[in-house]
């Protein structure tokens, strides 16, 4: 089906079955194709006009995100080094927030993780492929993928799918032979690898935590801080980020998921370090 | 160079009528919305109103919702208003223009009667109502139903928001006019008393409600004849009331809300006064 | 002092400038009061809304579902007073959903028959979290041409646990304690954010326990609320309860019908 002729358009009936077929069973993969639109409806134009912000509050798709990843080396014996990832947990549909507790960090393997920024279901949905695809790589080559070569296929995939309007914004980062590695994966057919990288509408406040207070050499506590720190600062800013930080400490030689810490908390919190009051202060 | 060929692109419109509307931010406003504003939405009365002519006089109502998008703006709307004595005019459309509209036709009605010495006519309001809403094309969103009782006998007109009237002995307007209409139709009967006229009305505005999700709450009708005026309302039907209470009581002790931190400002008191009456 | 930043600024504000001038210029070549019928004809619309309103909660060991039975045309006319928009797929699924009724009936459809040829095939019942998955990549099938609704699966997981699925129309899942959709979705979400979730309510504080008789006053209260203000909603409560380990019950209650 991938590789459409004519006469699959002529074929009505086949068309017909298929669809009818995909409805009754779970559909494989190889032959499958998503249900189109009627010939000469452009998808994109289509979700605008049903989806976009003049559509109901309820029809939207949810959206809106600050993720960001870092790759650190341990600055003392003690600690671990290898990568941070700290995401928030807002969903908006438009400008109504339609979920406060999305956990953005998706498991990829034992030691990979992608995150999700873009649209929710289109993350969700791909990870989960992209997730079979290396399990299923590690089953017939007998070793684990690495991150670049996950990336790549993710990549590939959605460049498949370009110009059709879905919004991916994905960092996928993981340890493997080649030691910590962080690649930022996108619908528009990007992939790049970084040391430090954010993704989302509250990126760019994000950066300006990360970029201040990165060092190559961190302690374990260090790094999470700083994580936190650069979460809790873009959702304080970014309307389309909030709700709770999730973090993710991917070291040399496991996967360590830290409990959720809710964003209001972590301001009071970091106000009080900073010796910063809290309270309206009239003009006196 | 830009500026002069959007002013060459921008139709003018000719609306020098002493303190009339102001076009000139319309294009400006859709521009705005096209790079991603968002435009204001206005309260409108979906509504559902009625009149009636009885034998001598005339019976006028209307529901008391109105909405801003989907949600009820406001349960008590009063949406039946008094023009004259026994001129009163009910509105459909935007609640905005419906109070500037119903204002300047009360006044002018007045001004007319303290210069002449004579109850105004009925005919004069739709005359001046139509005149006002045709120089606006449309855009005084105003839908009227003006009713009353003069020397010449009890009259009821429509007024669209473009200018139109039309003459009724029955109608009915705005969202809930489908339901409405439908028991005018059925039982409406000419020379009617003032009972039966109220009934009837009343039962067509609950039809109004009940079938139009823009219609709803209660009820208010005005009874006009030639001797005297009577406001009645607000009337609840039956299944605009809750069928049931809440099951729960929704309090908060004091201490329920977490208090970050106390701070306390001495002020000086320069001047006080009592207000505890 | 703001003046050093002011360059970036400057050349930021003359850019949106020029933007703002050419989308002058485009609304002035074409009014959209001139074109508005137009468009309308241009536009191929599948779609429509017939209103109403959707919730679920979850506890220990049950779920509540339920929603209005209103159906709504163009928000304003009412097309029937007893639509149902919750439907008891077994024992311990319910899906429930809001939006364009077309495809509402039409995914209660494909998850029945999905469900159907489950029971053929493993001859036994789908658990929740595996029809919630099936949902989920159900609804994403049709990403360029979605299903107009937005829908909740709620039921009881294998551990005899209340379990709620909440999804936007491209099939992004989460699982969440309640969640509603609709059209008074974002008047009964808050309320069940202060009772249910304590969200507002100071550490250390009483919490009433979420008990079944709770829960569903709780569902009562937000539907009569959401009546009150909300247009599409009304007429009936369509209440559904799934408590494990027994049949599942199905109550109406009346709303107000205005």
């Amino acid at each position: 089906m991938w590789g459409e002729t004519f006469d699959d358009f002529e074929n009505d009936e086949g068309e017909m079955a298929m669809a009818k077929q995909n409805l009754i069973a779970e559909p494989a993969r190889a032959d499958f194709t998503f249900a189109k639109l009627p010939l000469g409806i452009q998808p994109v134009d289509f979700m605008k006009t049903h989806f976009a912000e003049t559509a109901g509050k309820s029809m939207q798709f949810r959206k809106g995100t600050t993720t960001l990843a870092f790759v650190y080396e341990p600055a003392t014996p003690a600690d671990k080094g290898g990568i941070i990832v700290a995401v928030d947990s807002r969903a908006s549909s438009g400008e109504y927030i339609s979920s406060k507790s999305v956990m953005k960090i998706l498991d990829i393997g034992d030691r990979m993780v992608a995150t999700m920024a873009g649209g929710a279901a289109d993350c969700q949905f791909w990870t989960r492929i992209v997730a079979k695809y290396c399990t299923l790589y590690e089953l017939r080559e007998k070793t684990s993928i690495t991150v670049s070569a996950a990336s790549k296929y993710f990549a590939n995939t959605l460049y498949g799918y370009r110009g059709q309007g879905l919004s991916v914004g994905s960092m996928v980062a993981g340890y493997d032979k080649k030691g910590p590695q962080i690649f930022k994966v996108d619908s528009e057919g990007d992939r790049c690898q970084l040391k430090v990288c954010s993704v989302g509408s509250g990126s760019l406040n994000a950066y300006g935590i990360l970029d201040n207070h990165y060092k190559p050499k961190m302690t374990d506590d260090e790094a999470r801080k700083l994580g936190l720190r650069a979460i809790m600062h873009a959702t304080y800013r970014d309307s389309g980020s909030g709700g709770v930080c999730n973090l993710c400490h991917i070291t040399p030689t496991e996967k360590i998921r830290l409990p959720p810490m809710d964003v209001s908390k972590l301001w009071y919190e970091f106000a009080d370090e900073l010796g910063r009051d809290i309270t309206y202060n009239p003009v006196e | 160079m830009a500026t002069a060929d959007v002013k060459s692109t921008v139709p003018h419109m000719d609306m020098d009528r002493g303190g009339a509307f102001d076009f000139s931010n319309c294009i400006r406003n859709q521009a705005m919305c096209k790079m991603g504003g968002k435009a204001p939405k206005l309260t409108s009365t979906g509504t559902t109103i009625v009149a009636v002519a009885f034998k001598g006089g005339l019976v006028m109502g209307a529901d008391s919702r109105a909405t801003a998008g989907n949600i009820i703006a406001d349960k008590h709307c009063e949406k039946v208003h008094k023009l004259t004595e026994s001129i009163y005019a009910c509105g459909a459309g935007t609640a905005a223009d419906l109070d500037q509209v119903t204002k300047m036709l009360s006044g002018n009605l007045r001004l007319l009667e303290l210069n002449t010495g004579r109850k105004a006519r009925v005919i004069t309001a739709l005359r001046q109502a139509k005149q006002h809403l045709f120089n606006y094309q449309g855009y005084i969103g105003a839908y009227l139903l003006i009713g009353g009782v003069d020397p010449t006998g009890p009259h009821l007109y429509m007024c669209s928001a473009n200018g139109t009237t039309m003459a009724f002995p029955f109608t009915a307007q705005g969202s809930g006019s489908y339901a409405a209409i439908t028991i005018l139709e059925r039982d409406f009967k000419v020379d009617m008393t003032k009972d039966e006229a109220e009934k009837l009305v009343q039962r067509a505005l609950e039809a109004g409600m009940h079938g139009d999700n823009a219609s709803g709450n209660s009820l208010n009708l005005v009874i006009i004849e030639p001797s005297e005026t009577v406001f009645k309302g607000p009337i609840v039907p039956e299944f605009c009331k809750r069928p049931e209470p809440n099951d729960l009581v929704y309090k908060f002790q004091a201490g329920a809300t977490k208090v970050l931190k106390h701070k306390t400002y001495k002020y000086d008191v320069v001047e006080s006064m009592d207000i505890t009456h | 002092m703001t003046s050093f930043t002011g360059i970036t600024a400057v050349a930021n504000a003359t850019n949106e400038m020029a933007m703002f001038k050419q989308a002058m210029k485009e609304v002035a070549a074409h009014p959209e009061w001139m074109s508005s019928r137009q468009i309308e004809r241009q536009r191929w619309n599948p779609y429509s809304m017939e209103g109403g309103s959707t919730c679920a909660i979850s506890g220990e060991n049950f779920a509540i579902v339920a929603s209005d039975t209103r159906m709504t045309q163009n928000d304003i006319n009412i097309l029937t007073r007893d639509a149902e928009k919750i439907q008891i797929l077994n024992d311990n699924i319910i899906l429930t959903t809001s939006g364009f009724y077309g495809d509402v009936l039409q995914l209660k459809k494909v998850l029945q028959s999905r469900l159907h040829k489950y029971r053929f095939d493993y001859r036994s019942d789908m658990s929740v979290d595996l029809c919630a998955e099936l949902l989920s990549r159900n609804l994403y099938y049709r990403r360029f041409f979605p299903y107009y609704t937005g829908a909740i699966l709620a039921g009881i997981d294998e551990h005899g646990k209340g379990a709620v699925f909440s999804y936007d129309p491209i099939g992004c899942i989460e699982r969440l304690g309640y969640s509603a959709s609709g059209a008074a979705e974002p008047m009964i979400i808050p309320f069940l954010d202060c009772q249910i979730g304590h969200v507002t309510l100071s550490e250390g504080y009483e919490r009433p326990e979420l008990t079944l008789d709770r829960a569903i006053s709780l569902m009562k209260d937000s539907f009569r609320g959401a009546a009150e203000r909300e247009i599409s909603t009304g007429d009936k409560i369509h209440l559904v309860i799934a408590e494990a380990g027994k049949p599942v019950v199905v109550k109406f209650l009346p709303l107000r019908e205005d």
